[in-house]
C-alpha cells in the first residue's frame, strides 16, 4: 500500500493507517479537552460564599411603626407601617452602589439613578426597581429577612402565620 | 543620518554610557535616600541624645491587644523615660504616668490615640491609614473618646469629660432623635445614626451642632449654638461623646472590662449591648419615651407627628418630669440639673 | 594511584580554560564576533539577524514596541520583588501592603516603579496598535495582529486584576463595580462573573483568584504570546513596508545596529520609569469598608471611558460598545485589504485628510453631545426618555453614530477601505479620550467638575 494508492481513495479513509492515525489524533483532542473541562470546572466555585441569605435584624420592638430603618452590615432597608414589616434592597441596580435617602425617596450617589419611597426606579441609568424581600417576625419576636426570596414591590408581613414551609427560627 | 555606520555606533555606544550613568545616578539617589529615612535619622539622634553606643538603627515593632502591629516606639523611644530633661525635644517625651499602666497591658499606642501603627513617617503615622494628616491623632481631651472602646462611660479615672458628654447627650434630648439602641437607624425616621462607622472630623461634628444646615441644608437638626456659647467646655465634652461613637470596638483589648466601672447597676433593661450584656458602649434604649407618647403628652407641644428638640435643647417638659427615672441607672451624683 | 592525582591536579589546573570551553554555546559557527554569537544563541530564532535601514530610523516604529516590552520586563522583576512580601488574603493584604510601603527597605521605590511601568506599558501598547493601524501594517499579517490584540487584551486583564490586590478602599470598590457591570453582557456574563470571582461577591475567593490570574497564568499567557509575536515578525518577512530599491533597503547585521539602539531605547525606559517612581509614589488609600463606598466610586482611569459609557447605559457600555470594539479590532486586517501605502504613515494623501477631518468631527460631536447632555441634566435626560431609550440615546452611542458616518463618507469620497476604517479608528479613538477625560473630572454623586472646581465635602 504506497501513496499512490492512497492518492486513488481521495475522500474517502481507506486504509487502516490513516483511520489509526485520525483515531489517535482525536483520542489526543478528546483528552486535552477533558482535562481542560475538569479544570474549568475545577475553577467553577462550589461553595456559596458571602453572608447568609436569611438572617434576622433585630427586635420587633426596635423597629417603631412608620419607620424607615437601614441595616447597614446587610444593605438592606427594613420597612414597619400598619400592614407589617417589609424589607427591600439598599443597593442599586445599575451597579450596587448603596442608595441614599432623598426628599422622593432614594438616590444612588454613583451615576444618579433615582428611585421612588417604595424602590420604584424613576430616572438614571438603573432599569429595574429594587426588589423587596420576604420578611417575617419569628416566634421570638425577631424580625427576619430572606434575600433569596424576591417578592412584589410593597409586600410587607405582619406575622409568622401567613408564612408557609418555614421552620421555627432561633431562641 | 546613517551614511557614517561606524559615526553612528559610536553615537549609540555614547548614549548607551549616558544611560548607564544616569540609572546609576537615579539608583545611588534612591539609596541614599533609604538610607536616611525619617526614623533612621530620629533614632540617631536619640541615640546622641542619651549617650547610647548603639550604632545601628532598627524598626521596633510590636503587636497590640488587638492584634494590630505598630511600630511607635521606633521614634517614640523616650515614652518610659523620665530621667530626660524638660528640654527633649517632643518625640522623645515620656508619656503621661497616669495611663502608662495601659502600655504594660499590652494596649498598645494606637489603640487610644489612633493613627497607623505600620507607618515609619510621622505624616502617615499621625493620621488613619490611607490618609495624611486627615484626622489627626487623638490627645487630651478627646482622648478620652477612646476610653469607650474598652470601658463603660463611668466614674474611672482619666474620662470624665466623656462622662459629661455622655450626661449633656441624654440631657440635651438627642437621644430622642438619635436613639443609640441596635436597630439602626434610629426610631423615627430622621436621625442619623451617630454610630455609622468612620470618624468624621471635629470640624465636621461641631458644625453639625452650631450650625446643621451648613452640613445638611433642608434638615431638621435644631442649632445648638446658644446653648454651648455658654457652655464652651460642655461642647468639647459632647464632641468627646460623639467621637467616642464612632470609634470601633477595640476587640480583644475589652475583653475583661465588660462591667465599666461606675455603672453597677442592672444594666441590660436600656444598655442593649450584642446579647444583653453591658459591652463597652453606652447603647440606650428611650423606646419606652416613643411607645408612651400618648400618654406622656407630647402632642400637647408638638403640633407634628415627629416631634423635635427645640433650639437650645432641654426644654422638653417630658424628659424633665421623667428625670428621675433616669436616675435610677445615671446616679452620678450630681444631683438634679436644670430642665 | 599516581595516575589518579595527577589526573585530578590536570584537570583542576585546567579548570579556568575548561570553563570558559565548556559554557560556550556549541561549535564556533559564525566565528566569534558578536554577531556570530548572536546567531548561535537562543535570541537567534526570535531577534532579526539583518534589517534594512529603514527599519532602524525612529520614524519607522518610534520604538514603540520596545517600550512595551522593556515596560513588561520591568514589571516582572519588581512584580516578583513584590511577591516576597505581598499576602493575598482578605485580612492580611493591606497590611503587607503598607509594609511594602512603609517598612520595607525600598519598598516604596519598588511599588511606584511597577504602578507607573504598568500605566506606561498600557499607553505604549495602545500606541503601537494605533501605530500598526495607520500605516496598515497589518495588511498580510493577519495572525501576528490577532496575536498583538491578544497581547493587548491580556494587558489589561493583568492591570485589571492587579488593581485589587492592594484591598483598599479604590481598589475593592473599582473592581466591584467592574464586576457589576459583567452583570449588563448576555448569555455568558453572569457565568464569567461568578468563575472570576469565585463567587457572587468580591471576597477572600476573588483576591486569590486576581492574584493567581495575576503572578501566574496571565503573564505566562503574556510571555508565550510575546515569543510568537516577535517570531511572527520574522516570519512574516520584517516591517511591514520594506522598501524596494533605494538606500533605504540596503540591509544591516542586527549587531550592532539594531542591538544597540534596543539596548539604548531599553536602557532610557527604565531611567525615566525609576526618576518618576522616586518621585511620585503610588498611593495606598484607605483600607476596605465593604459597606461605605468611596464617593466618587471610581474604576482606575484605563476604564474610566468603560465606566462613563456604563452610566449612561449599562448594556451599552459594559456590552455593546466594547464588542463593537474589539469586533472593529479584530477585523480590520480582514476588511481592509488595501496595498497601496501600507508602511507609510496614513498612506496615502487624501487618507491623511480623511484622518483629519474625521478626527475634528469627532471632536466636535463629543463637545456637543456631552454639553446637551450635561445642560438637560442627567436626571431630566433620563426622565424624558423612559427606561428603555437612554440605552439608545446618549452620548456613547452618538460616537458610535459618528464613526460609523465617518467611516461611510470616507470611504466614499476615497474610494478606500484603509481610509475609512482609519476614520473610523480616529473618532473611536477621539472617544476614548474624551470619555476618559470626562470620567476624570466626575467628581463626588457622579457631578461633573472642571478641574479648577473644587469638589465638595462629603457626607
Amino acid at each position: 500500500m504506497g501513496k499512490k494508492d492512497r492518492a486513488k481513495d481521495k475522500g474517502r479513509v481507506s486504509s487502516r493507517r490513516d483511520f489509526l492515525a485520525l483515531a489517535g489524533n482525536l483520542g489526543v483532542c478528546a483528552c486535552g479537552l477533558a482535562a481542560a473541562g475538569l479544570g474549568a470546572r475545577l475553577a467553577v466555585p462550589e461553595l456559596r460564599d458571602g453572608p447568609p441569605h436569611k438572617f434576622p435584624v433585630g427586635p420587633a420592638a426596635d423597629f417603631v411603626s412608620g419607620t424607615l430603618t437601614w441595616i447597614r452590615d446587610r444593605e438592606i432597608f427594613v420597612v414597619h407601617d400598619g400592614d407589617g414589616f417589609g424589607a427591600f434592597s439598599s443597593r442599586c441596580t445599575h451597579l450596587g452602589c448603596t442608595v441614599k435617602r432623598s426628599t422622593e425617596g432614594f438616590y444612588c450617589p454613583c451615576h444618579g439613578a433615582s428611585y421612588d419611597g417604595q424602590g420604584r426606579v424613576m430616572t438614571g441609568p438603573a432599569r429595574k426597581n429594587l426588589p423587596w424581600y420576604l420578611t417575617w417576625v419569628g416566634s421570638g419576636g425577631r424580625v427576619w429577612v430572606d434575600t433569596d426570596q424576591v417578592v412584589d414591590r410593597g409586600r410587607k408581613n405582619a406575622n409568622k402565620e401567613t408564612v408557609t414551609g418555614r421552620d421555627d427560627e432561633e431562641t | 543620518m546613517l551614511f557614517d555606520l561606524a559615526k553612528d555606533t559610536r553615537r549609540l555606544r555614547v548614549g548607551l554610557f549616558a544611560g548607564a550613568l544616569s540609572l546609576l545616578l537615579v539608583l545611588a539617589w534612591i539609596g541614599l535616600r533609604e538610607a536616611r529615612t525619617e526614623w533612621r535619622s530620629t533614632q540617631a539622634d536619640f541615640f546622641d541624645l542619651t549617650g547610647d553606643a548603639r550604632h545601628t538603627t532598627e524598626i521596633l515593632q510590636n503587636k497590640n491587644c488587638s492584634g494590630q502591629t505598630e511600630r511607635c516606639a521606633t521614634c517614640h523611644l523616650g515614652a518610659r523615660r523620665r530621667d530626660l530633661g524638660a528640654q527633649t525635644p517632643k518625640v522623645y517625651r515620656a508619656h503621661p504616668p497616669s495611663m502608662l499602666r495601659h502600655l504594660e497591658r499590652r494596649t498598645g499606642c494606637s489603640t487610644c490615640h489612633g493613627g497607623c501603627g505600620r507607618a515609619l513617617e510621622s505624616e502617615l503615622a499621625h493620621a488613619l491609614p490611607g490618609g495624611r494628616k486627615r484626622d489627626p491623632l487623638l490627645g487630651q481631651p478627646y482622648i478620652q473618646a477612646s476610653c469607650a472602646r474598652c470601658h463603660l462611660p463611668g466614674a474611672q479615672e482619666g474620662m470624665q469629660r466623656l462622662v459629661a458628654g455622655a450626661e449633656i447627650y441624654v440631657r440635651l434630648g438627642c437621644l430622642i432623635c438619635h436613639p443609640l439602641n441596635v436597630g439602626g437607624r434610629g426610631s423615627w425616621d430622621f436621625g442619623t445614626d451617630l454610630r455609622a462607622p468612620g470618624r468624621k472630623s471635629l470640624a465636621y461634628l461641631r458644625m453639625s451642632l452650631i450650625d446643621p444646615a451648613a452640613n445638611f441644608p433642608g434638615s431638621t437638626m435644631p442649632s445648638f449654638k446658644n446653648y454651648f456659647s455658654d457652655n464652651p467646655e460642655g461642647l468639647t465634652d459632647v464632641l468627646v461623646f460623639l467621637l467616642s461613637l464612632n470609634i470601633e470596638d477595640a476587640g480583644d483589648c475589652s475583653r475583661g472590662n465588660k462591667t465599666g466601672a461606675g455603672v453597677d447597676k442592672p444594666c441590660s433593661g436600656c444598655h442593649a449591648g450584642a446579647g444583653g450584656r453591658a459591652g463597652g458602649r453606652m447603647a440606650h434604649k428611650c423606646v419606652y419615651i416613643v411607645e408612651r407618647k400618648d400618654e406622656l403628652g407630647c402632642a400637647a407641644c408638638h403640633q407634628h407627628e415627629i416631634p423635635a428638640p427645640g433650639p437650645g435643647g432641654g426644654r422638653c417638659p417630658v424628659i424633665n418630669r421623667h428625670r428621675p427615672n433616669c436616675v435610677v441607672c445615671h446616679e452620678t451624683g450630681e444631683g438634679d440639673r436644670p430642665g | 594511584m599516581k595516575g589518579f592525582f595527577s589526573a585530578l591536579w590536570g584537570n583542576l589546573s585546567g579548570l579556568p580554560g575548561n570553563l570558559r570551553r565548556g559554557l560556550r554555546p556549541g561549535v564556533a559557527e559564525g566565528g566569534n564576533s558578536a554577531a556570530g554569537r548572536l546567531r548561535r544563541s537562543f535570541a537567534y530564532h526570535l531577534h532579526p539577524l539583518r534589517v534594512t535601514r529603514r527599519a532602524l530610523r525612529a520614524s519607522t516604529t518610534l520604538g514603540l514596541g520596545v517600550v512595551s516590552l522593556t515596560a513588561f520586563l520591568i514589571l516582572g522583576v519588581t512584580g516578583v520583588l513584590l511577591m516576597i512580601y505581598y499576602q493575598p488574603g482578605t485580612s492580611d493584604a493591606y497590611a503587607s501592603m503598607q509594609d511594602i510601603q512603609y517598612a520595607v527597605a525600598m519598598g516604596s521605590f519598588v511599588r511606584a516603579l511597577h504602578r507607573w511601568a504598568a500605566y506606561a506599558m498600557l499607553v505604549s501598547i495602545l500606541l503601537h496598535l494605533l501605530r500598526v493601524a495607520s500605516m496598515g501594517a497589518y495588511r498580510g499579517r493577519e495572525l501576528n495582529w490577532l496575536v498583538g490584540l491578544g497581547l493587548g487584551g491580556l494587558a489589561l486583564g493583568l492591570a485589571f486584576t492587579g488593581y485589587l490586590l492592594p484591598w483598599d478602599q479604590r481598589s475593592y470598590w473599582a473592581v466591584r463595580v467592574s464586576a457589576s457591570m459583567l452583570d449588563s453582557v448576555p448569555l455568558l456574563g453572569l457565568a464569567v462573573k461568578n468563575l472570576m470571582l469565585g463567587g457572587q461577591t468580591v471576597g477572600q475567593a476573588a483576591l486569590l483568584r486576581f492574584y493567581m490570574l495575576h503572578v501566574a497564568m496571565l503573564p505566562a499567557g503574556m510571555l508565550a504570546l510575546i515569543a510568537v509575536h516577535l517570531w511572527r515578525i520574522r516570519r512574516d518577512g520584517g516591517l511591514a513596508g520594506a522598501p524596494e530599491d533605494g538606500e533605504d533597503s540596503e540591509l544591516l547585521p542586527a549587531w550592532p545596529h539594531l542591538v544597540l539602539r534596543e539596548a539604548l531605547l531599553m536602557l532610557w525606559v527604565l531611567v525615566v520609569l525609576a526618576a518618576v517612581a522616586a518621585l511620585v509614589s503610588a498611593p495606598l488609600g484607605a483600607p476596605v469598608d465593604v459597606h461605605v463606598p468611596a464617593n466618587p466610586e471610581k474604576a482606575p482611569w484605563y476604564f474610566l471611558w468603560a465606566q462613563e459609557l456604563v452610566s449612561y447605559s449599562a448594556r451599552l457600555g459594559a456590552f455593546v460598545i466594547p464588542a463593537l470594539l474589539a469586533l472593529g479590532l479584530v477585523g480590520l486586517p480582514f476588511l481592509d485589504r488595501e496595498d497601496e501605502g501600507v508602511g507609510r504613515w496614513f498612506g496615502t494623501r487624501n487618507c491623511r485628510l480623511a484622518v483629519l477631518l474625521s478626527g475634528l468631527g469627532a471632536i466636535a460631536a463629543l463637545a456637543l453631545f456631552e454639553v446637551f447632555y450635561m445642560q438637560a441634566g442627567p436626571g431630566v435626560f433620563f426622565k424624558a426618555l423612559g427606561t428603555v431609550w437612554p440605552d439608545v440615546v446618549n452620548p456613547g452611542a452618538g460616537m458610535i453614530v459618528v464613526a460609523i458616518l465617518a467611516m461611510l463618507t470616507t470611504g466614499i469620497a476615497t474610494d478606500s477601505t484603509r481610509a475609512a476604517f482609519l476614520s473610523g479608528l480616529v473618532v473611536m479613538l477621539i472617544m476614548l479620550l474624551g470619555f476618559t477625560l470626562i470620567g476624570v473630572c466626575r467628581g463626588p454623586d457622579w457631578v461633573f467638575y472642571w478641574p479648577w472646581e473644587e469638589w465638595p465635602g462629603v457626607v
